[in-house]
């Protein structure tokens, strides 16, 4: 029953983003209105539907598709394509089922953990990469020289 | 533009400092259920720390919002908290009526360059809006969120450019802040 729901949860966090995205960056709605608009929709799906659906539904998956909208209003392209949306929905819906007791009901925490989860996904191909200990490495000397011509240079 | 480098740094580090405490916090209390869960969480914090290194996350150009736009920040989350508790909308529909209203101001005046600004701050303050925090100061914490804010709003606007989520975490610092204000003051 738990998978069942976590899964359920997933996708719902999935759709938000997925929609938002293409209202969003397809239809040219600008990243508010994208997420704003499927937050309407899904708050009054759930507002006319509450007496119909699951209790565990009714609370829960607004708030998954409305972090997943939060994704979606990324509007910078250079480290996101399809599956990093969908790879960052997925990391978003895993932080908020083991989200922090300790902030419940603070206004805020479920697009930080849009956030949270975009930035990992972000920083995903610094993973991947090939050589990348060389290439930090590569960084890590750059900036030392950098720094002795400095101190040379004010000598 | 030192001055200015300085404080942009500061608020990246707030905003990571923010970030991975509520990260650790989930790493705490995670601590009975296994090994797979803190060791995800853990991958997790060590990618954030990376994805600070990115350099297209943040703007080398140094701007800060105008103070004019940023007023909607505490009138909109009042709003918002007002429709979420006292009228019983609930959070996303809150969210989602203040949001769309916000979005399409601009149709009062298709001209105006300020009407097309507000959105974003409007959209902030209603993240604030969404909490469901009973406490009988919950008014001023959520005004106090609202300036906290707005303040942090003035001084990202070339931080974190593009990123989903920016405006909920920003909301988030604001109301942090404005609960250990009142419960330092109230103690």
């Amino acid at each position: 029953m738990m998978v069942v729901s976590y899964t359920v949860c997933t996708f719902a966090a999935l759709f938000g983003t997925f929609v938002t995205y293409g209202v969003n960056i397809k239809a040219k709605q600008g990243p508010v209105r994208a997420s704003a608009l499927v937050a309407l929709a899904t708050g009054l799906f759930f507002y006319v539907f509450q007496d119909v659906l699951p209790t565990f539904y009714v609370t829960n998956i607004p708030m998954y598709i409305v972090g997943g909208s939060f994704i979606g209003m990324v509007t910078s392209t250079t480290h996101i394509n399809r599956y990093s949306l969908a790879f960052s929905a997925c990391v978003y819906a895993f932080l908020l089922w083991f989200a922090a007791r300790r902030f419940d009901g603070f206004g805020g925490s479920l697009g930080l953990l849009a956030c949270v989860s975009l930035m990992c996904t972000m920083a995903l191909p610094m993973l991947t990469q090939k050589k990348k200990v060389t290439y930090g490495y590569r960084i890590i000397r750059f900036m030392i020289i950098k720094n002795r011509r400095r101190k040379n240079q004010r000598v | 533009m030192k001055k200015k480098k300085l404080l942009r740094f500061i608020v990246i580090l707030l905003i990571f400092f923010v970030q991975f405490f509520v990260l650790a916090s989930m790493f705490e209390e995670s601590g009975n259920s296994g090994i797979a869960i803190p060791a995800i969480l853990l991958l997790t914090l060590f990618l954030l720390i990376g994805a600070y290194q990115l350099k297209s996350l943040h703007h080398t150009k140094l701007n800060f919002e105008k103070v004019g736009v940023v007023v909607w920040i505490p009138i909109s989350a009042l709003i918002t908290y007002w429709l979420n508790n006292a009228v019983g909308w609930g959070p996303v529909l809150s969210l989602g009526v203040v949001g769309t209203i916000g979005s399409y101001l601009y149709l009062l005046d298709r001209k105006s360059s300020y009407l097309k600004e507000i959105p974003p701050p409007i959209y902030c303050g209603a993240f604030i809006g969404m909490s469901s925090l009973h406490v009988g100061s919950i008014y001023v914490i959520i005004l106090l969120a609202g300036l906290f804010t707005a303040a942090m709003y003035v001084l990202t606007r070339s931080v974190l450019v593009g990123v989903g989520g920016k405006l909920g975490t920003l909301a988030f610092i604001g109301f942090l802040f404005s609960v250990l204000l009142v419960n330092w003051l109230l103690k």
